[in-house]
């Protein structure tokens, strides 16, 4: 066998191709069974966080309409574009303008790129809002996924976070004044410590601008800060959140949805079988042990098929769905980029971007209470939810329990009356500042149209509880109203606010200056 | 097949097979573009031209080292040439030696010319282009490579007058 | 059974497809349709149609379509105008159209791009790469849209400090008429000098179009337009305006308007700033530069103009040997610039540092 090594060596080097294409792709061929369907899942890096089976309810398009899956691709084409700009952006208020006009007009597609990036930022602010909403309307935040939720509620925080510290890399005019804003609202807690005479002790709100800004002003060290946060602290700290996220789906046992009905028949056009044929070897068994109240060991899968390729299929669709509806806007609409910044002129109105515009009208009353204590008590309530409403029923059912409906109905109507009705009294007849010129400021930090709006959706939600005798519906009152407060005074400030943040029905009517 | 084995559905449908398609086709088209994108369409910075002074200022004999520039200077009886003083092996700067330049990186050496002597270079130190500008002044146009023994040929003041 | 996932192979089918038409659409748009490789492939044609020399088919050999630019590092500025402009300085091109044409002029001569760009004397955006975002008429979000005919002139003022230069008559004409005819100076204030009881005008050249009232202003919304109908009627353009009529004619308006276009505070570093001829002071004798020179002492041991003391240098030495830059950091800080000295530093701040600059540059 004096030859064998080098005849090895060659047989070696001839197979090659399928070797190396067997340690990489493990199964090395399109799956042909449910067993290699089922490998294809777990032996894969990226797939392994998929179920190898998923309920055919979870597949569903109506359920969860893509959401979170949107929301997760634009963050794949916003992590894509964003490191291609990192090439060309330069993060010195010297250079920043000047390298967004390089980007514009002499890098290959790079003002495409701009596009895609500015509208997947959107198409993400808005998916991640539609998702909670989603989770709550169907009641999916219930035990055992609270936890997700607060999850999923530090991940809208750090988006919004993400968007926030964008917003001023162009350096431009639009930037640095927005900017400007939303640090003084981090300043804001001065307004309480002023009208209370403890600045001087006790400065929450300079502490946290000097920690935002680096500086008292916007400038050089602001413009490093949110570079780094936009780049990296906050892209990492979503990047784990999310892993969580899923991580937590699988193992609060899938997306939520209703019990299947023991033994019954399948409702969703599945059938009774056992899960794997069976084998000698059982991959399946640990990749099975979920927090839920039934495991699917051993039981028929009913309404359930594998993951590879109905959920991939799914998964696909809707990334590149994303994918299209980023690119045709991007096509189309180009990303604003004004003047230089130029602290000596603001803009007029300075608006922040569209996301913070209903914060911005709370802060035109108080910028304490609109710009901190209000987007906070909104948060807080939001995180209290799955723990102050624990009686089951509903969960992966839109309005899923009697009477939820209606209620968000009348929520629905109730929020849009007392909203429209707060901005059309605050318009034409002024706040306490008119009326009462030497009033003390504290009055108006506690008394605007901002605090009286919680207040109402506060009282409506109680009143609910009470009438309803249901946390749920409660819930579903206070959540409805805040969305469409939210989203009235979103585009209230959007579209009818003009300069000096005064009342226009259309921005054609703004003054020329 | 086992009895619990279900019949496939057909996967390998038309319609599987052209999202699949358009699917990647998308991702590489996209994919030519992200690697596209990092390749600089117009090279930022100025035009590598230097003014050196007049041909006066340079008498036979004489030779200059920019060293901003990284260009010699060398004057002849023929004339004046400019010769880089960047290797061509891995682009450290020559230092002047005693039998022409010598690279302190990997240990090329060049003759006053430019010509390898020994070491690693591939080729020969680039001789650049002279001109001269509308003052009268010499300008080296650190871009532009020339022929060696392309000099600027000073004319003698007997020349000037004819 | 029925396949749940047929309808998404049905929108991954369009979605993929609708971004394959929109991707290759965007990289036709951005790479092969831009304006300026449209019109870089029309000057090939037109340079084809002129290689009939030697010296014509090497231009033509060494064109390639791609983007063009100067760049200037002194001036802050990169100019792409030339990826357009093709034809500036080849003379071959004054019968073209436009943006092909030569360069009028022989200004290019004295101004070469390579030194000067574009930007500096037409204004507009010199980093855009096509007609409109290069500002050539005004643009949204661009505060120095180009300045366009007898206008130009203000450019000059830029660098060109002397009061009187005949190439640009408008300009000379307004500095005059500015002291002599209408005394500007005993209200407005440029630099410092001047009144104090009008609005300064020492940067009005590029005050932010946004700091303008257009509201009554009937023509186009540009400085040159505002400032010229102001001249005409200064009660039209601000209706509480103290400022008396002028009751100028057209030409003396444009020629104040040039002067105030030529007040800017894009001000070229010293080594483009052209002192006028010998003899021609830049008027800065006599003022608190030529003040704050006496009072900071530097005649104590500095020879300047054939005063001083004899302990240091002479100052006019000095100002043929360094640069502008030089003078500048040694009377911020004039230890680090001569080692081993001891003189002392005499605390003056960066405009206060310029004036000096100016000053001695303009005496010797």
């Amino acid at each position: 066998m004096a030859d064998t090594a080098v005849r090895e060596f060659l047989h070696n080097l001839r197979l090659l191709p399928q070797t190396f294409k067997e340690a990489w792709l493990r199964l090395g061929k399109v799956p042909e069974s449910e067993r290699e369907e089922s490998q294809a899942t777990f032996h894969n890096f990226f797939l392994h966080i998929h179920s190898v089976r998923v309920h055919l309810r979870t597949l569903s398009p109506t359920l969860t309409w893509g959401l979170g899956l949107a929301a997760t691709a634009s963050f794949v084409i916003l992590t894509i574009t964003g490191v291609l700009l990192m090439v060309y952006y330069k993060p010195s208020t010297e250079l920043a303008y000047q390298s967004m006009k390089d980007i514009h007009f002499t890098v290959a597609t790079g003002r495409f790129i701009r596009n895609i990036h500015r509208w997947s930022a959107h198409v993400m602010v808005v998916a991640v809002f539609l998702h909670m909403a989603r989770v709550f309307f169907t009641a999916s935040y219930k035990k055992p996924r609270e936890f997700n939720w607060l999850i999923g509620l530090a991940l809208l925080v750090t988006t919004l976070g993400l968007s926030f510290t964008g917003y001023l890399l162009p350096w431009d005019q639009l930037a640095y004044w927005a900017i400007t804003i939303g640090s003084n609202i981090a300043n804001s807690p001065r307004e309480l410590t002023d009208a209370l005479g403890i600045t001087r002790w006790f400065d929450p709100g300079g502490f946290q601008r000097q920690l935002l800004l680096g500086a008292n002003y916007v400038g050089e060290d602001a413009l490093i800060r949110f570079y780094v946060l936009h780049v990296f602290v906050l892209p990492l700290v979503l990047l784990i959140l999310v892993g969580v996220h899923f991580w937590r789906i699988r193992k609060d046992g899938g997306l939520a949805r209703p019990e299947d009905p023991m033994g019954g028949p399948a409702e969703w056009g599945g059938e009774r079988r056992p899960v794997f044929e069976p084998l000698a070897t059982k991959t399946y068994g640990l990749m099975a042990v979920v927090k839920g109240r039934r495991a699917t060991v051993n039981r028929g899968p009913e309404n359930t098929v594998m993951s590879w390729p109905h959920l991939l299929w799914a998964e696909m669709a809707v990334f590149m769905l994303t994918v299209a509806v980023s690119l045709i806007l991007s096509f189309y609409f180009d990303a604003p980029l004004k003047e230089l910044a130029n602290p000596a002129i603001p803009e007029n109105p300075a608006k922040a971007p569209w996301y913070f515009l209903g914060i911005q009208e709370l802060v035109s009353y108080s910028a304490f209470m609109g710009g901190l204590v209000i987007p906070a008590i909104a948060v807080l309530g939001l995180a209290l939810i799955p723990f102050l409403d624990r009686r089951p029923g509903g969960e992966g059912v839109w309005f899923g329990t009697p009477g939820e409906r209606q209620v968000a109905w009348q929520s629905f109507l109730f929020a849009l009356a007392v909203t429209i009705g707060m901005l059309t009294f605050t318009i034409n007849f002024g706040w306490l500042r008119n009326w009462f010129p030497d009033i003390h400021q504290l009055w108006i930090i506690f008394i605007n149209p901002g605090t009286l709006l919680v207040l109402f959706f506060a009282g409506w939600s109680l009143w609910v509880l009470e009438r309803r005798n249901s946390v749920r519906l409660a819930a579903v009152a206070l959540f409805t109203c805040f969305l469409i407060g939210f989203t009235l005074l979103t585009y209230f400030a959007t579209v009818h606010r003009g300069p000096n943040w005064e009342f226009y029905w259309w921005p054609s009517q703004w003054p020329v200056h | 097949m086992s009895r619990l084995e279900p019949p496939r559905v057909s996967r390998r449908s038309f319609l599987s097979l052209a999202s699949l398609g358009s699917f990647f086709a998308a991702i590489g088209v996209a994919a030519a573009g992200v690697f596209r994108l990092p390749n600089p369409t117009v090279l930022p910075g100025p035009v590598r031209r230097y003014k050196i002074g007049r041909p006066e200022e340079f008498p036979v004999g004489s030779e200059k080292r920019l060293e901003k520039e990284n260009v010699f200077i060398f004057r002849d009886t023929e004339g004046i040439y400019a010769v880089s003083a960047i290797c061509t092996h891995l682009g450290c700067t020559v230092a002047r030696s005693s039998d022409g330049f010598a690279c302190p990186c990997h240990g090329s050496r060049f003759s006053p010319g430019g010509k390898v002597l020994g070491g690693p270079a591939p080729r020969p130190l680039p001789w650049l282009e002279i001109s001269r500008a509308a003052d009268g002044q010499l300008v080296v146009l650190a871009d532009n490579e020339v022929a060696e023994g392309t000099r600027f040929r000073v004319l003698a003041p007997s020349e000037i007058e004819g | 059974m029925k396949d749940p996932a047929q309808p998404y192979r049905g929108l991954l089918l369009v979605s993929s497809l609708a971004t394959l038409v929109f991707l290759v659409a965007a990289a036709m748009r951005e790479n092969y349709l831009a304006d300026w490789q449209v019109l870089q492939r029309e000057y090939r044609s037109i340079l084809e149609a002129k290689a009939t020399d030697p010296l014509g088919r090497e231009v033509l050999a060494s064109f390639h379509i791609e983007l063009r630019q100067v760049s200037i590092p002194p001036l802050g500025r990169v100019d792409r105008c030339i990826t357009c402009h093709l034809g500036i300085d080849d003379p071959r091109m004054s019968d073209v159209r436009q943006p092909f044409r030569t360069h009028s002029g022989d200004l290019l001569k004295h101004h070469s791009i390579d030194r000067f760009g574009c930007t500096v004397c037409h204004l507009g955006q010199g980093r855009a790469t096509s007609y409109r975002d290069a500002a050539h008429q005004p643009l949204a979000f661009w505060d120095t849209p180009m300045l366009k005919g007898q206008y130009l002139q203000a450019s000059c003022g830029k660098c060109h400090l002397g009061s009187v230069l005949p190439q640009a008559a408008l300009l000379s004409l307004g500095r005059a008429l500015y002291k002599e005819e209408f005394a500007c100076d005993t209200c407005h204030r440029i630099n410092d000098e001047g009144g104090t009881d009008c609005p300064e005008l020492t940067h009005v050249g590029s005050k932010p179009l946004r700091g303008f009232d257009f509201s009554h202003v009937k023509g186009e919304r540009t400085r040159p337009e505002w400032l010229f109908e102001h001249f005409k009627d200064p009660q039209a353009i601000v209706p509480d305006s103290l400022m008396p009529n002028p009751e100028m004619t057209d030409e003396q308006a444009v020629a104040l308007t040039v002067l105030m276009l030529s007040l800017t505070d894009d001000i070229p570093p010293f080594d483009y700033i052209l002192r006028p001829a010998a003899g021609v002071g830049m008027g800065l004798e006599g003022t608190d530069a030529a003040a704050l020179f006496e009072g900071k002492g530097c005649l104590l041991c500095h020879q300047f103009a054939g005063q001083g003391g004899e302990l240091a240098p002479d100052l006019a030495k000095l100002v043929s040997q360094r640069n502008a830059d030089w003078l500048f950091r040694h009377f911020k800080n004039p230890r680090p610039t001569v080692p081993g000295s001891d003189i002392s530093p005499r605390q003056l701040d960066d405009s206060e540092a310029n004036e000096l600059t100016r000053y001695v540059l303009s005496v010797h």
